[in-house]
């Protein structure tokens, strides 16, 4: 191409970036800044010495601390406990193998009070294990496994698949064992996969709000947490601000460090077109490994969300429907409204949340499809952000920024703009390796057939890209319904959503209402697991980077 | 008649194309034979449109403002760009849409069975062969009824014994056709069994363009005849028809008294025991059901037909050189 005609069309796709920039800039960008302005302005102003005291008093250094350890020894402990059942998916094939790779992702989409919930009742004293460690480090930790085990196993089990076979043939020919040929050659092969999943699951078990709010009591704290605390409790949002601050700088460092890992996954795993390696288990041993693990899994998978249905179906003790009647009514001990109405509401902000989302992510997807330069990857970064950023730095930013030039506090309308915020990277994530796969080649042909340059993104990327479409629509979807941390900012107590609504509910003394909460908890994770589903009827064939 | 003018293309600094020109008679098969980066295909995308800085005009149009998909040529890509979420019919199917066809349905129907895939109109292209891709992209291209037929190493990525067969096919279909087509390849077999015409690219620039047998049999020069494989090249001294060559003294005709260098192309090497001249026996290699042999003397080597078992190496051999059959430049 030439240069000349090379910089039309890369001023061309620029433009693709002014919307998603624009979003960005407004609503998230500006609060953002706007908490930096607030946090640092503290440590100067007639306040004086909200940065000092944040750091002497000890909450923002103990959550510090702990957000940290918690997030390693989760990422350890996620790792340890879903690498066996990595290795199953990734070798062997297996009757019911595609439903339950499926079935093992509901866990990670599900909304985090929805797991939380689940663990309240199965780690609780009426729980069936007759354990009590609510409020223990341990709920948290097993919490976390419980919800990134998807992450490894996904992510690992496809680099497997998609090994390139003769490596490990080579090496058997060359004289090594299996053994030997898997920690020589496959595992140092898979690697930048499995660093790359072991990243994402610490930023998120860095970033976990929903979890350690319900599961840790008062006494663990992680920032998010932290900065909850500090704006709803102490209502001291210099002091939010400042741990906000700390928060992001610890997220960015993950983030860069996680851009990283995957570029060098893209440029370095070999890949075949079809799995070949794949087999059924050969020898007695192996079918038990496999009946072994693939049983374990569901038990470790399944046993906490059927023991938080089973809890909501119990009233008084005994088997009952009640805890759903109940959510008609308004009881006065609870809720501002009947619980029942949070499930329309979240329905509602879901729609425009989805839209949202979509729209902006498929404009970003297609520029940084399009581009593969410096300027792509900073934009690439900052996409990612919101992502990485919390959801609760996002609700705090709003409820600091978006009263100024329109008070949008107040306005409905910032609850899907919040949720789209946390859903756009999941939506570029999905669409862009799709888009990117689209060779100029199939443009170029359209063309020659006589197609038009109007036609062309309608007839080729279009329809190849739909069903990747679908799948980010579905993804959205699922976040906006589940959508705790920004949402406990911004969500007003007269229209709750389900997520907040239960949290509330889980706050009152009782059985009632705790009977509820688990009802309504249901329910959330019914409506999630049917928007994950959706999702899988279109995933086949698409590739996103989760 | 095709005719391009000047087609120019930098990329990244270099001259891809320098001015290229090239015309292409109607109802000709033009071969672009060239190795890879020397610029063929590049050539052909700004025929087609899709590189600009070209005058391009067919049959006395000029085409230089005709964007892409409304120039009336079909293109073949080399690596075939099927597009994967349509069936082979609607992949077919999509030209004819584009321009407005009355009834493509039938007319999917009789290109697939003309590249004998009757049939095929429900298959996922990613189901498909080698062949058989080759085949529906080669199908998708004919459809619309391009007036110029343009292929991109439509062989390239196939192995040696379908494409063999294909070419065959693709050559007696473009004869049948009686379209006008350029053939881009860098396989001297595959241009000589499709094309009538051949233009040689190298680095951009045109080195020679002409008829089959003229450029075969009278390459333009040295670097010409390299290209084609001639690659036997010797300094001889000739004196009153007596050549001084380094296997030998034989008597030639047709060059004038003098130091020349000369270019021997296999055809015009003959082992016979009564041969004048004499190598020793370097190598022997089957090329295509041919067997060829390579001897040596004096530091330069020769290559030539061999009809017998491989000799040890070393064997001194006489062979005759056929002074007609001779290159100089």
């Amino acid at each position: 191409m030439d240069p000349d005609r090379a910089a039309v069309t890369s001023r061309r796709n620029l433009l693709l970036a002014v919307p998603p920039a624009l979003f960005l800039g407004a609503f998230f960008v500006y609060p953002v800044a706007s908490i930096l302005a607030l946090g640092l302005g503290s440590a100067e102003g007639p306040g004086a010495s909200a940065f000092g005291d944040a750091i002497a008093n000890g909450p923002l250094l103990r959550a510090a601390w702990f957000t940290t350890w918690q997030a390693t020894v989760s990422t350890l402990l996620t790792l340890i406990v879903a690498f066996p059942a990595a290795v199953v998916f990734g070798r062997y094939d297996f009757p019911g193998k595609a439903a339950l790779r499926a079935a093992i992702t509901v866990p990670f989409v599900m909304p985090t009070v929805v797991v939380a919930s689940a663990f309240l009742t199965l780690l609780g004293p009426g729980g069936p294990l007759g354990v009590d460690l609510r409020r223990s480090v341990w709920a948290i930790l097993i919490a976390h496994v419980f919800y990134n085990y998807a992450v490894i196993v996904r992510s690992v089990s496809s680099a497997l698949e998609n090994l390139d076979p003769s490596l490990e043939d080579a090496a058997r020919t060359l004289g090594a064992t299996r053994l030997a040929a898997f920690r020589r050659i496959t595992l140092p092969v898979i690697m930048p996969s499995v660093v790359a999943a072991a990243s994402l699951v610490f930023l998120f078990t860095f970033t976990s709000f929903g979890v350690v709010l319900i599961l840790g009591g008062l006494e663990f704290s992680t920032l998010e947490v932290a900065i909850w605390r500090a704006t709803t409790q102490r209502l001291d949002l210099a002091l939010a601000a400042v741990i906000a601050i700390v928060q992001l700088v610890g997220v960015s460092t993950i983030l860069v460090l996680l851009s990283r890992t995957q570029r060098v996954r893209r440029t370095e795993v070999p890949l075949v077109a079809s799995p070949s390696r794949v087999r059924r288990p050969a020898t007695t041993g192996e079918r038990w490994t496999v009946a072994g693990v693939v049983g374990a899994t569901i038990l470790f998978l399944g046993v906490p969300l059927a023991v938080l249905v089973v809890r909501s179906l119990s009233f008084g003790g005994r088997f009952s429907l009640q805890n759903y009647g109940e959510l008609a009514t308004r009881d006065p001990r609870g809720l501002f409204v009947p619980p029942a109405e949070s499930i329309g509401n979240s329905l509602s902000f879901a729609i425009p949340a989805t839209i949202l989302a979509v729209g902006i992510g498929l404009f970003a997807a297609a520029y940084l499809s399009r581009e593969s330069r410096r300027l792509a990857e900073a934009f690439d970064t900052l996409l990612m952000l919101p992502l990485g950023t919390s959801a609760v730095t996002i609700g705090f930013g709003f409820l600091v920024a978006l009263d100024q030039p329109v008070d949008l506090r107040a306005n409905p309308a910032i609850i899907p703009i919040a949720h789209a915020l946390v859903a756009i990277p999941i939506v570029v994530r999905v669409t862009t390796p799709v888009m990117r796969s689209i060779r100029t080649r199939l443009r170029e042909a359209a063309s020659v057939l006589g197609a038009p340059p109007r036609s062309v993104w309608r007839l080729i990327d279009l329809p190849i890209i739909g069903r990747a479409i679908a799948v980010a629509a579905g993804f959205a979807f699922a976040v906006s319904l589940g959508e705790f941390g920004a949402s406990s900012f911004i969500v007003r107590p007269d229209r709750p959503t389900l997520p907040t609504a239960i949290f509330r509910l889980l706050g009152f003394p009782g059985d009632a209402t705790y009977g509820q909460a688990m009802a309504l908890a249901t329910i959330l994770m019914v409506l999630t697991g049917v928007a994950v589903m959706a999702i899988d009827r279109f995933r086949l064939g698409v590739q996103a980077d989760f | 008649m095709l005719q391009v003018r000047g087609a120019t293309s930098v990329l990244g600094g270099v001259m891809v194309l320098d001015h290229v020109d090239l015309d292409v008679p109607t109802n000709s098969v033009a071969a672009l034979l060239g190795a890879s980066g020397s610029g063929k295909s590049t050539l052909l995308r700004t025929i087609a449109g899709l590189q600009p800085r070209a005058h391009v005009t067919w049959n006395g149009r000029v085409l230089d403002e005709v964007p892409v998909h409304e120039r009336p040529f079909g293109l073949m890509f080399q690596d075939h760009a099927l597009f994967p979420h349509l069936d082979v019919g609607a992949n077919v199917a999509f030209g004819l849409r584009m321009h407005h066809h009355p009834d493509p349905a039938s007319r999917v129907a009789e290109v697939l069975e003309l590249v004998d895939l009757a049939g095929f109109q429900r298959r996922d292209p990613a189901t498909l062969s080698g062949g058989e891709s080759q085949r529906v992209a080669l199908a998708r291209a004919l459809a619309p009824g391009p007036e110029l037929l343009m292929l991109d190493e439509p062989l390239g990525a196939l192995d040696r014994e379908l494409k063999d067969r294909l070419l065959d096919e693709l050559g007696a279909l473009l004869r049948e056709l009686a379209t006008t087509a350029i053939y881009v390849t860098h396989d001297h077999d595959e241009a000589r069994t499709v094309a009538d015409s051949v233009t040689i690219l190298e680095n951009g620039c045109v080195l020679q363009s002409g008829p089959i047998r003229t450029v075969w049999d009278h390459p333009a020069s040295s670097a010409v005849a390299r290209f084609l494989g001639y690659e036997a090249e010797a300094e001889i001294a000739v004196q009153d028809g007596i050549w001084t060559t380094p296997w030998g003294t034989m008597r030639g005709w047709g060059i004038e008294d003098g130091t020349h260098t000369i270019v021997i192309p296999p055809h015009a090497v003959e082992f016979s025991r009564a041969g004048q001249l004499a190598g020793s026996a370097e190598s022997h290699r089957y090329v295509g059901g041919r067997a060829e042999l390579r001897v040596s003397g004096n530091g330069s080597s020769l290559t030539g037909p061999s009809d017998g078992a491989p000799p040890p190496r070393g064997t001194r051999l006489n062979f005759d050189i056929h002074p007609g059959s001779v290159l100089r430049f």
